[in-house]
């Protein structure tokens, strides 16, 4: 897996949690999108999130890296295995339940790879003269 | 460490430093202007982009202010400040405002007739226009709604130039600080400093006589040491008492953050509306302003798949024909009091708000308005705003919406923060006096957003631009 060029805060972090952040990204646009996501965009639209993840107040991106672990984790309690080991369809169901969670901050966790992630992913296709 | 002097020294290029820098150095001060941000043409990212956002916002755009529903504010942060990113939609506050402002918090010299004249100078000043042509597809839309049920609705001008190009095409640029007061300031004398951002200032009795900053530029940081006779801060709403704070001025700084939360839903029409290529949207509902105000947002494909709430599949189907969708919005006058807090050890302040039941009432009566309006314009749907609710398919189901907003279920943002530093003479509430000088010390003014006392109901540039021009012509006595 390509691992963009990392500079800035929360640099070495961002590098270890890239693998994970890109399952994740990759589990919200297979979801999202029409048909198999184009995995050079899926790649990208995991660049501009971590980007993201630096470029937020610190105190949050701490948050928001250690909720990424924690989501990974989470999956053993109710799967089994970390989210990233799951199979499509169990990565599918650990996000829907984060998703719906009546704790606002799981909430926000998904609404940070969810909207976000959709967001910078059709602003990419935008950019590439791409419409669906 | 390097050490500059300057007579004045200016701390944020928004629409309030821009305004100082250029009155300043025009009167024959020596001005240093001192920005975080870096220094770029309005022309270096398209608008509302991924790019712009990188480039030009703070934070690139993921600031939550904290409270039962957290609510995501947006802040410039380049040469130029918020007036680079801005929509420039350009109003006067009404008349009953600035009288209920100049009364609660004992504000002199500040008669709606005399701000008048600022206003006024303003609007020449910086340059204010409507759009040549038609209205876009959505404010079509708004305005049939608005027709349909008898609500006011209007064009609302612009910070905006338009000239006339040798082929006979009507161009228009917006005349953010970039394209107007930055270059006024700038012929007159006055240095930029961009990249830097000053840590806080260094005290001494009743003035201050020194800022320490950082200057970042090609991966290098320097520290810097300013020597001024005279301080404006104008770092915007949330920087500015931040700085104060930092700097161990605290009294009545960043203790009544006021906003206008908004909330936005994807409306589906039955034919084509989304037309980005028209940029913002400029027609806004005027029936319920002051406390409310209905209008349209950018739509274009990934703004329009940010705010589509719902399952998955509907979402999928709905972009499948996006330009049959449009965002709506509406933005409320908060009636919270919100606080702007340093965080040992970090850089960005901890600002919170609290949204009042009062708030999420008129939230709950905004989108239902909203509501009323799309489908009187001949919507077939209104996605949002309650994240996992179904999307309202008729105007008899937006009754549960007037009455059942749920806190941290619905995406609340802001783009118009004030009031962290209000200017007037009660001692209870006012942090700087009746023309942004700190109570208590002789050289350190306050001259943005953090002055205007409480919301003004209204996009709040024109009234910071005029009241930033009032107080820095009372500073040099003009
Ligand atoms: C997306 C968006 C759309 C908007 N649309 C409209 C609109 O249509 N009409 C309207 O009236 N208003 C609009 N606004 C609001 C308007 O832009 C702001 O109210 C206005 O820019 C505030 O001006 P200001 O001078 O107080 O501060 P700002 O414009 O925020 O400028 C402050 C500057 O200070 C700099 N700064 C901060 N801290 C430091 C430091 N420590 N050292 C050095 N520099 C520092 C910042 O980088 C920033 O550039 C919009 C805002 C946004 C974000």
């Amino acid at each position: 897996m390509p691992v963009p060029p990392l500079d800035g805060d929360l640099a070495t972090v961002r590098r270890s949690l890239w693998p994970l952040m890109r399952v994740i990204v990759d589990t919200v646009l297979r979801g999202e999108v029409e048909g198999e996501p184009d995995p050079v965009l899926v790649d990208d639209t995991t660049r501009l999130l971590s980007e993201k993840l630096v470029a937020m107040p610190r105190y949050l991106g701490i948050g928001m890296v250690g909720a990424t672990w924690t989501f990974n984790q989470w999956a053993i309690s109710t799967a089994g295995r970390p989210f990233d080991r799951l199979p499509p369809e169990g990565r599918r169901l650990a996000l829907a339940r984060w998703q719906t969670s009546r704790f606002g901050l799981m909430r926000s966790f998904t609404d940070f790879y969810g909207k976000m992630g959709i967001f910078l992913y059709y602003s990419l296709l935008e950019e590439r003269g791409v419409h669906p | 460490m390097k050490t500059l002097r300057c007579d004045v020294l200016v701390i944020g290029s928004g629409p309030g430093g821009a305004t100082t820098a250029a009155w300043c150095a025009e009167a024959g001060r020596d001005v240093l202007i001192v920005e975080e941000g870096p220094d770029l043409s309005i022309d270096s990212a398209p608008s509302y982009s991924m790019a712009e956002m990188a480039q030009k916002y703070r934070n690139s755009g993921l600031t939550p202010a904290f409270g039962k529903t957290n609510i995501t504010y947006i802040e410039g942060r380049c040469v130029g400040g918020g007036s680079e990113i801005n929509a420039a939609l350009y109003h006067r506050p009404l008349a009953s405002t600035l009288d209920d402002w100049q009364r609660r918090y004992q504000i002199d010299g500040f008669s709606p007739a005399a701000l008048d004249d600022e206003f006024d100078a303003v609007e020449a000043e910086v340059g204010v226009a409507t759009q040549p042509g038609g209205p876009d597809p959505q404010s079509e839309r708004l305005i049939a709604g608005a027709q349909a049920l008898g609500w006011r609705a209007k064009e609302i001008a612009r910070f905006w130039k338009y000239e006339r190009q040798n082929d006979g095409a009507l161009v228009g640029r917006r005349r953010s600080m970039t394209e107007s007061l930055i270059p006024r300031a700038r012929a007159a004398g006055a240095r930029l400093l961009a990249d830097t951002r000053v840590s806080a200032l260094e005290l001494d009795g009743d003035r201050a006589v020194a800022a320490t900053a950082v200057c970042q530029s090609d991966g290098k940081k320097e520290k810097i040491r300013i020597e001024f006779s005279e301080v404006v801060v104008a770092a915007g709403a949330v920087q500015t008492p931040a700085l104060l704070r930092r700097s161990g001025l605290t009294a009545r700084i960043g203790d009544s953050l006021q906003l206008h939360p908004m909330i936005r839903v994807a409306v589906r029409f039955p034919h084509k509306v989304a037309d980005p290529s028209w940029g913002v949207p400029v027609h806004q509902v005027e029936e319920f302003k002051p406390q409310l105000t209905l209008g349209c947002s950018h739509s274009s494909l990934p703004h329009i798949a940010l705010w589509l709430a719902g399952e998955v599949r509907e979402k999928r189907e709905h972009l499948r024909r996006w330009e049959h969708l449009a965002v709506f919005y509406a933005a409320i006058a908060g009636s919270g009091l919100g606080s702007v807090r340093n965080l040992p050890g970090f850089r960005e302040p901890l600002v919170r708000y609290p949204l009042t039941d009062a708030d999420m009432a008129l939230l709950g009566e905004g989108v239902y308005r909203l509501g009323q309006l799309v489908f009187a314009a001949g919507a077939l749907e209104m996605i949002g705003p309650i994240e996992g609710a179904p999307p309202v398919t008729h105007p008899g189901e937006l009754g549960r919406l007037r009455t059942g907003l749920p806190h941290g279920r619905i995406n609340v943002t802001t783009i118009h923060l004030f009031s962290t530093c209000p200017m007037g003479e009660d001692p209870r509430r006012c942090a700087v006096d009746s023309f942004g000088r700190l109570h208590g010390y002789t050289n350190i003014r306050v001259n943005d957003a953090s002055v205007l006392p409480a919301s003004p109901g209204v996009n709040p540039q024109g009234t910071i631009l005029a009241i930033a021009r009032r107080n820095v012509r009372k500073m040099l006595s003009l």
